[in-house]
């Protein structure tokens, strides 16, 4: 299924990505941890998993054609 | 010796006062609001002789204690009619401390509209005729004055707007650089000062000290330097990409303020966010990563410039790209910078501007989307045209006059950039805390402290703790960024403990940050306050929003538990 990440902040640095959105194709029961492990951002580096506009944790099971917005630690100001 | 500075101005006299025992403990706000309810009728003229306008650093200010330099400044508001506290970064706190005052109280009324410069220095502190610098925004009245005066390491100033005492003016404090960007922005604080006649307070250097004595020094450097080391490590994205880094988290979870509080969701998003305003800087040889104030290890502030490298403006922060930005349809970049310049300069509040103007472009005084009318009605604000001063008053005001129904204000202060119906608890804080609608009395950050940014439950609870965690941190001169976490009170009560030599504990700090609001809460009660305004504007009841098709749902009995149980 295809899943849209978008790395905001730093973790775009530690993806080494040359752009803020990259779409993958993940197999079927992929969770927010799978989409971690496989660009290689440890989860310390995520504080906030937002999907389709709607917090989520970490185990949260993918649907296709899902937008994961990746945050690092963030303040308001 | 450490003392209390009273500046009359109605007799142009300076009183240097012992720190009474019951103020010992107290710093930045807690000190400014305890001073207020301790000798300002809550129900005087916020302009007038009977109103008083408090500046302190905090209680850690001065010290290693790492981003400690914050400065409050308190006074009854003309913006909310309650009480207030306004703090800011720069250079002023961290002086202040290092001259040994605890808290300038500015009382009293000049009988003519002469104005005045208080000058202070670690022996002596005047008041000097400033009349030649009438009409003058900050960067003028700072530029004089460090062209007049040698050793001066800060200057607190106001522009044009607070001479003309409107409800939106602030109160400048200069950066490291001697800019006068950073900004006691909210509640009109420049329009107090400007009643006082007082157009600027000049700080001669000092060397940098604590306010009283550490009683373990070693002990206490450990705790700060362990701190700063990991608020270096944790805060990296704020270094880098400065506040603006969390207009992408808010857009996509669809609170970000768009077309006055239509919207959660922004278009130009891309043009205006963190990573815009990054390469912008890198393209137009600005600087990130700018510390605002001395001991900073965060350094979220910013320099700059436009296309041809010439500077612009400093601090230049997520509120404002938001609600100069999005919130009017905006999406240049470059003139939301000139906004937050113009700002700067005549000392007006951004964000309260950013929800004016929305309001003005919903009554359809100008559209939508319009950069360039944008300027102009800010431009009139320093002009004083009439319009100006209807804006220069404030959102609330602008909704008066034009009769528009979404208003956006609670006790009359223009929301903050997290939509209330998303980040409910958020809601909750602007709702309930004494400053009015404030996101830096108690931020419910969707994803953290454990409830469902989306449901109305355990809003109230988190808003309650955080405004409590909060209220400690703008106690100690701490910037915020330090985390409103349980953590950061823990390691608070830790560094006091080496301070005093005697354990402090965080129920401690917690109970005393409850009094503070609880005293603030019986003043705007004083001032005839009632339940009716901790409410948020009607539409964010009824108007579901569209990114997330949902209201503000929070019960209305619920927000008056908010501290039910602390009430008299």
């Amino acid at each position: 299924m295809k899943i849209t990440v978008k790395l905001n902040g730093i973790i775009r640095k530690t993806v080494k990505s040359d752009t803020n959105e990259i779409t993958f194709n993940f197999p079927d029961e992929s969770r927010v941890a799978d989409v971690l492990r496989v660009l290689g951002i440890p989860p310390q580096e995520v504080e906030i998993v937002i999907i389709n506009g709607v917090y989520c944790s970490n185990d949260r099971l993918l649907k296709p054609n899902d937008v994961v917005n990746l945050f690092p630690p963030i303040a308001g100001g | 010796m450490i003392k209390i500075m009273r500046v009359n101005m109605s007799n142009l006299s300076i009183i240097n006062e012992d720190v009474p025992d019951r103020y010992m403990n107290l710093g930045g706000r807690a000190i400014t609001s305890q001073i207020l309810c301790d000798e300002v009728d809550p129900k005087v003229y916020p302009l007038g002789e009977g109103n008083k306008l408090v500046i302190a650093p905090g209680l850690l200010t001065g010290t290693m204690a790492p981003s400690s330099g914050r400065l409050s400044i308190g006074s009854k508001s003309p913006l909310t009619g309650g009480i207030k506290e306004s703090n800011a970064g720069g250079t002023a706190a961290t002086t202040l401390a290092a001259l040994g005052i605890k808290a300038i109280i500015v009382e009293g009324k000049p009988t003519d509209c002469q104005k005045f410069i208080l000058k202070v220095s670690d022996k002596t502190a005047e008041l000097i005729p400033a009349d030649e610098l009438s009409g003058f925004g900050n960067y003028q009245t700072v530029g004089n004055i460090l062209s007049k005066y040698q050793d001066i390491a800060s200057v607190i100033s106001i522009g044009q707007a607070g001479e003309q005492q409107l409800a939106t003016a602030t109160v400048a404090v200069t950066d490291m650089d001697k800019k006068p960007c950073r900004h006691c922005g909210r509640g009109g604080m420049g329009a107090v000062m400007g009643s006082k006649g007082l157009k600027a307070i000049i700080l001669e250097k000092a060397i940098k000290k604590p306010l009283g004595e550490i009683m373990d020094g070693e002990g206490f450097k450990v705790i700060a330097r362990e701190w700063s080391k990991k608020l270096v490590e944790e805060r990296k994205v704020l270094t880098n990409f400065g506040t603006a880094i969390t207009m992408n988290f808010i857009n996509s979870v669809g609170g970000l303020p768009t077309h006055n509080f239509s919207y959660g969701q922004f278009e130009g998003v891309e043009r205006i966010n963190g990573t815009a305003l990054a390469e912008r800087i890198k393209t137009n040889g600005g600087k990130a990563g700018h510390a605002c104030s001395p001991g900073c290890v965060i350094r979220c502030s910013n320099v700059y410039n436009d296309s041809q490298g010439e500077y612009v403006t400093s601090g230049f922060e997520y509120e404002t790209l938001c609600l100069l930005g999005s919130n009017c349809d905006i999406d240049d970049i470059d003139a939301i910078a000139r906004f937050d310049r113009l700002c700067d300069d005549f000392g007006i509040d951004t964000m309260e501007i950013g929800c004016a103007v929305a309001v003005l472009m919903e009554a359809g005084v100008i559209q939508f989307g319009d950069a360039a009318g944008t300027e102009r009605i800010i431009r009139e604000i320093a002009e004083g045209t009439p319009l100006g001063r209807v804006v220069g008053q404030g959102t609330a005001v602008v909704g008066k006059v034009y009769n528009v129904e979404r208003v956006p204000v609670v006790k009359g202060q223009g929301l903050p950039s997290y939509d209330p119906r998303v980040a409910k608890g958020t809601g909750v804080t602007y709702a309930t805390s004494p400053m009015g609608a404030d996101h830096t009395a108690g931020n419910i950050i969707p994803g953290r402290y454990g409830v469902d940014n989306l449901k109305p439950e355990g809003q109230v609870g988190a808003s309650r703790l955080v405004q409590t965690y909060t209220t400690v941190i703008d106690s100690m001169g701490l910037c915020l960024f330090v985390g409103a976490v349980e953590e950061t009170i823990e390691t608070i009560a830790r560094l006091l403990s080496k301070m005093r030599g005697q354990t402090v504990t965080s129920e401690e700090l917690l109970q005393r940050a409850e009094q503070t609001i609880m005293a603030e809460i019986e003043f705007n009660r004083r001032s005839g306050m009632t339940a009716n305004d901790d409410r948020l504007p009607e539409f964010f009841k009824v108007e579901r929003i569209s990114s997330q098709s949902t209201v503000f749902d929070v019960e209305d009995g619920e927000l008056d538990q908010i501290f039910a149980d602390k009430s008299a």
